[in-house]
């Protein structure tokens, strides 16, 4: 039997550890909890989990400054970090530090459950997740998340901003079903009032440009009801 | 600061007004002190001119020195509401994923301790944003309440503040 992977879930408050420490425990992982950032970085260092559950806003050492000692000093545990702000640009930018997914306060417990799965599943042992390389690619699709450009075939595709984003999503979390929901979380952010048509409208504008046959897809397949997943692999590139 | 618009206006007319003070006092009696200014057009339509510019060009100053103290009044208090919804955004959001996480637990626990335990965190959390609500309420009466006005025992406030706190 394969040992359960094991858990560090950092939050200040003791009523979130105490009612999810049991929940993720039932779910099949071995949790170990701390209080605040400094203590992370000590129970990382000893107890070396597998992957880190991160609250951002936090006494003494905030999750950010946490997950920026750990990259910079180049550790590469997987860190879902949980977010309590609303922009999108902010968590764009968490991703950019080196977050390997963020989750929004208040979260579905089983969501988070979904998520660490997902995130363990992508996890290349000591290697950047797909979430921190700058240039991502998937057969002859390119994309630059620095300059936010996309090429096919070495064309450079004329996209939109949003369409841009969906696609980097998409390609940082690939295999993966994606609800709209959360796309809509991700590109819009929670409180624009969009309704879930707009990613529709959005995946319809990159499968146009990516000449991707919704029927036999190279990149982004549908789950009916549910989402999309994207279904290349998906590779880092200097 | 508030002071400052005032002192700056009215600085020329009390300097002014001493001198002149000082000139009829010291020269009461003797009337043999009077300036004679003579200039002709061309210095005198320059000296107006620069004087004027120098005018407006104070003017112009303080609007700007005044503008700038109310962008800094209104940007101090934008920053203000933006740190207290942080803070708020803060105060709902954890207390509401501690009632999801512990409703999770009560969907799945059997009866016994550990969804006892679940239950009574869940039913803290649900205080806790009550609390959370009526503080709130206090805060908009406040915003909109008339300020009283009476005499306040400040070592007394404190020693009851300070006994709540302990």
């Amino acid at each position: 039997m394969q040992p359960k992977p094991s858990i560090l879930l950092v939050d200040d408050e003791s009523a979130i550890t105490d009612n999810l420490s049991p929940f993720l425990s039932r779910s099949g992982f071995a949790v170990t909890v701390a209080s605040n950032g400094e203590e992370a970085l000590q129970k990382v260092a000893t107890g070396h989990p597998d992957l880190l559950v991160l609250d951002v806003l936090m006494p003494r050492l905030d999750g950010r400054e946490v997950l920026r000692q750990l990259r910079q000093g180049g550790n590469w545990t997987p860190i879902l970090l949980l977010t309590q702000v609303g922009e999108a640009s902010e968590r764009a930018m968490a991703l950019e530090e080196g977050a390997d997914d963020y989750l929004n306060k208040p979260f579905d417990p089983h969501e988070l459950v979904a998520r660490i799965r997902a995130v363990l599943r992508r996890a290349r042992p000591g290697q950047p997740p797909l979430s921190a390389a700058v240039r991502l690619a998937c057969e002859k699709l390119i994309l630059d998340r620095a300059s936010h450009r996309v090429w096919l075939d070495e064309a450079e595709l004329a996209l939109t901003p949003k369409s841009v984003m969906l696609l980097e999503y998409m390609m940082t979390h690939p295999d993966e079903l994606v609800s709209r929901d959360r796309l809509l979380d991700v590109v819009w952010g929670w409180d624009y009032p969009v309704g879930t048509r707009a990613v529709d409208t959005r995946i319809a504008e990159l499968r146009r440009a990516l000449d991707d046959d919704p029927g036999r897809p190279r990149y982004i397949e549908t789950i009916p009801g549910q989402g999309y997943r994207f279904v290349g692999t998906v590779e880092t590139r200097p | 600061m508030k002071y400052g618009r005032w002192l700056v206006t009215l600085a020329p007319a009390v300097l002014g007004a001493g001198l002149a003070l000082y000139f009829f006092l010291s020269f009461d009696l003797h009337h043999d002190h009077i300036v004679y200014l003579r200039a002709d057009f061309g210095s005198l339509s320059l000296i107006l001119g620069l004087g004027l510019s120098g005018l407006a060009a104070l003017v112009f100053a303080l609007l700007g020195w005044s503008g700038r103290t109310r962008q800094q009044v209104n940007a101090a208090a934008a920053e203000e509401r933006r740190r207290f919804l942080r803070r708020l955004d803060h105060e709902l959001k954890n207390p509401l994923t501690a009632i999801r996480a512990g409703l999770a637990n009560l969907a799945e626990l059997p009866s016994g301790g550990a969804r006892r335990e679940a239950l009574a965190s869940v039913e803290t959390q649900t205080l806790r944003l009550s609390r959370l609500s009526a503080d709130l309420r206090k805060l908009a009466e406040l915003e909109v309440r008339l300020v009283e006005h009476s005499p306040v025992d400040v070592p007394a406030l404190l020693r009851d503040a300070f006994s709540m706190a302990q």
